[in-house]
């Protein structure tokens, strides 16, 4: 098997009574395209929200690229409201069950670097809840469900502005711009990327001017130009016809198979999920119902009965 | 081509301000003219300071009189010369610093000072929702004018008394130079890829934060700036006045400063530019009259005596905030005019291809 890139585990995210995502785990490994399915209101969003430090979860850990980057456990308030799972996993009180006896010293250090292989900061109360920032610069970027463009910049600033992160140049460099061979070399890396998806000609027109389905591109070239080796993309598909999609599909491929990129995408458009995905993980009311290849996916039960009945029934 | 025109008629126009100002400063520098060029040139800094904030980094706030207070005590307080202290601070037996720094240096201490202070205030404050914000950083300028008029601290402050007989410029020249370069790296920065960043985060700051943004340090970065520009034209304001006393850095002079951003344009340096001056002028200059009980023509107008111009000057403004909602440039620089109209055509065109 590939190399893993990402590792959610046991992640609760829990407002106030509301537990949007019940305990969800999945990974994501080199290359792969895996998508996150499930009817609205599932916590398809909430999961991408947590894994990109927008919330701290409630309880849980995630792990890129081998590393865990967001830890919590349920603090202050939530302690009596939580309703999740494994409520002390990630905490000092942690008590595992299937401990090998202390006598065995072997299997205890198996075990024990088992343990700590999953998660390094096994038996704290080790909390890491990163701003979003910087879980980008780690090397993993984002669109949103309801796009979230610059909306007083144009097509090639959106882009442009994401070169921000990886600048070499600081506040006096950049002002006495002393940094313009970067500044070039940034520009022309801009260029590149709206040649790539066929944005080169809209390149000065206010990014909220371009309709629906350029815009959505427009989303995933500022989420490359920060350089990600993780792509997640929230429903890139929305509002577009099956022409779009069409193409979107493809595009997605492409952008897999150019960049080697490895993307985790949520969609509703079943088409292109069954088409492009090499995995898929279905969320229900906050939890996981399914995961399997496509087709293991489309005859699941459970599945038809939560989501793709549904689904097909809206598409009629 | 249409850069190259452009190019000359700016040429042109600087030109034209600049001889115009040498003239000035030749011939008539008494003149009610002199005067507005003056403080129209320090508001335009302190203006422009804020609209880095406000414009530029949907920052709210209305801390400016205070960081230009700040500045303007740090610059009086460091370079009264030592023979004169005794008679400034006559309540204070001559206050406890006893050393003159030179103007340059107290000038530019005048921006560090206020910027140290943006620097605390600013990790609690700037984590606040835009009203929040906007009070607390208009609390912390009441808050210093009160601690400066402190009794106790009057042998550094002067306490509520004036400080005079500090360094000052002889020539009128010396704020409008000090102002333009001022200005000029303001426009720079915003310019760079931190001003794109700034933008960004005033436009959605889920998306910039997003893309790799650190709100805290850049937001803090723009505070920080703003502050230290707002402190050095608050030494301006102590030069152009020969005086400084706290009371007269009161919030009303933060509302005047962000209705010269407003009234030029959001987001726009050459608006609040304009804007300042246009204020001046109105404020000190042009109502004049209004506030001449004097009969014009044989008539005597009915409200025309003191305080009337004020009134006139609430109204105006208040029009322009009602109906010139995006202020005289918008979002736009002057050099924008020029350019857009192929931007325009290229709509249109890209448009018909969509269609
Ligand atoms: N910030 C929030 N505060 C409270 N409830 C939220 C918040 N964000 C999401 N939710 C709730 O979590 C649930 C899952 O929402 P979401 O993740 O957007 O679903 P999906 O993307 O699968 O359609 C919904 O019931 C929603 O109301
Ligand atoms: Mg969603």
């Amino acid at each position: 098997m590939s190399k893993n890139v990402l590792k959610v585990e046991n992640v609760t995210m829990q407002f106030g009574g509301v537990v949007a995502v019940d305990n969800l785990s999945m990974e994501v490994n080199q290359g792969e395209i895996v998508a996150l399915i499930g009817p609205n209101g599932a916590g398809k969003t909430t999961a991408f929200n947590v894994i990109t430090g927008v919330y701290a979860p409630t309880n849980g850990l995630v792990s890129f690229g081998g590393k865990p980057i967001v830890r919590n456990h349920p603090q202050g308030k939530m302690k009596k409201l939580y309703k999740g799972e494994v409520a002390t996993m990630y905490t000092a009180a942690y008590i595992p069950d299937g401990r090998p006896s202390i006598e065995d010293e072997e299997a205890t250090k198996i075990w024990n670097d088992a343990e700590h292989a999953r998660d390094p900061f096994v038996g704290s109360d080790k909390v890491l809840e990163p701003t979003p920032d910087k879980i980008t610069k780690l090397g993993m970027a984002r669109t949103f469900q309801n796009i979230r463009l610059w909306k007083s910049q144009t097509v090639f600033t959106n882009v442009l502005i994401a070169k921000h992160m990886r600048r070499s140049s600081n506040l006096l460099t950049a002002t006495l711009h002393l940094n313009f061979k970067e500044e070039q070399k940034q520009r022309e890396e801009v260029m590149e990327l709206l040649r790539i998806v066929g944005l080169e000609d809209v390149k000065d027109e206010l990014a909220t001017s371009l309709p629906y389905g350029k815009q959505r591109r427009l989303e995933i070239a500022r989420a490359l130009a920060t350089n990600p080796s993780l792509l997640l993309l929230d429903e890139p598909a929305a509002g577009m016809n099956p022409q779009e999609t069409q193409e979107l599909t493809a595009f997605i491929g492409e952008i897999r198979d150019k960049f080697n990129m490895t993307i985790l995408l949520i969609e509703h458009h079943m088409d292109l999920v069954m088409d492009i995905s090499d995995r898929i993980y279905v969320l229900d009311f906050g939890k996981l119902i399914a995961q399997g290849v496509p087709a293991e996916i489309q005859n699941n039960e459970r599945v038809i009965d939560a989501y793709l009945g549904v689904a097909d029934d809206a598409e009629d | 081509m249409k850069n190259k025109k452009f190019l000359i008629v700016s040429l042109i126009l600087a030109a034209v301000c600049i001889v115009g100002v040498l003239y000035v400063n030749a011939n008539m520098r008494y003149s009610m003219l002199a005067s507005v060029l003056q403080k129209g040139a320090i508001y335009a800094l302190v203006a422009v300071a804020l609209n880095l904030l406000n414009g530029f980094t949907g920052l709210f706030s209305l801390g400016q009189a205070g960081f230009m207070m700040l500045g303007a005590y740090t610059y009086a307080i460091l370079t009264i010369p030592v023979a004169e202290r005794i008679a400034v601070y006559q309540y204070f037996d001559g206050g406890i610093i006893q050393f003159c720094l030179p103007m340059a240096v107290g000038l530019v201490l005048a921006g560090i000072v206020p910027m140290l202070f943006a620097w605390l205030i600013g990790k609690p404050v700037l984590k606040l929702k835009s009203d929040y914000l906007a009070i607390a950083t208009l609390g912390f300028a009441e808050i210093m004018r009160a601690i400066i008029q402190w009794k106790n601290l009057g042998p550094l402050t002067n306490s509520s008394n004036l400080l005079k007989r500090f360094a000052n410029y002889e020539n009128i020249l010396f704020p409008m130079v000090v102002s333009a370069v001022c200005i000029a790296i303001i426009v720079l920065m915003i310019n760079s890829t931190y001003g794109r960043a700034f933008k960004a985060i005033r436009d959605d700051e889920i998306a910039a934060e997003a893309m790799g943004i650190n709100l805290a340090k850049h937001k803090m970065i723009a505070f920080m700036t703003s502050a230290f520009f707002a402190g050095i034209g608050g030494a301006l304001l102590a030069m152009f006045q020969s005086s400084v006393q706290a009371a007269a850095f009161t919030s009303a002079m933060t509302y005047e400063i962000l209705l010269i951003v407003v009234i030029g344009g959001i987001g726009s340096v050459t608006g609040s530019v304009m804007g300042a001056f246009l204020f001046v002028a109105c404020s000190e200059w042009w109502l004049r009259f209004l506030d001449d009980p004097l009969p014009y023509l044989g008539v005597q107008i009915p409200f025309m005596r003191g305080g009337f111009r004020m009134l006139v000057f609430s109204v105006v403004i208040m029009v322009v905030v009602l109906f010139f909602r995006k202020g005289i440039m918008g979002d736009k620089e002057l050099p924008d005019l020029w350019k857009k109209r192929p931007k325009k055509a290229l709509k249109k065109a890209s448009k018909k291809e969509v269609a």
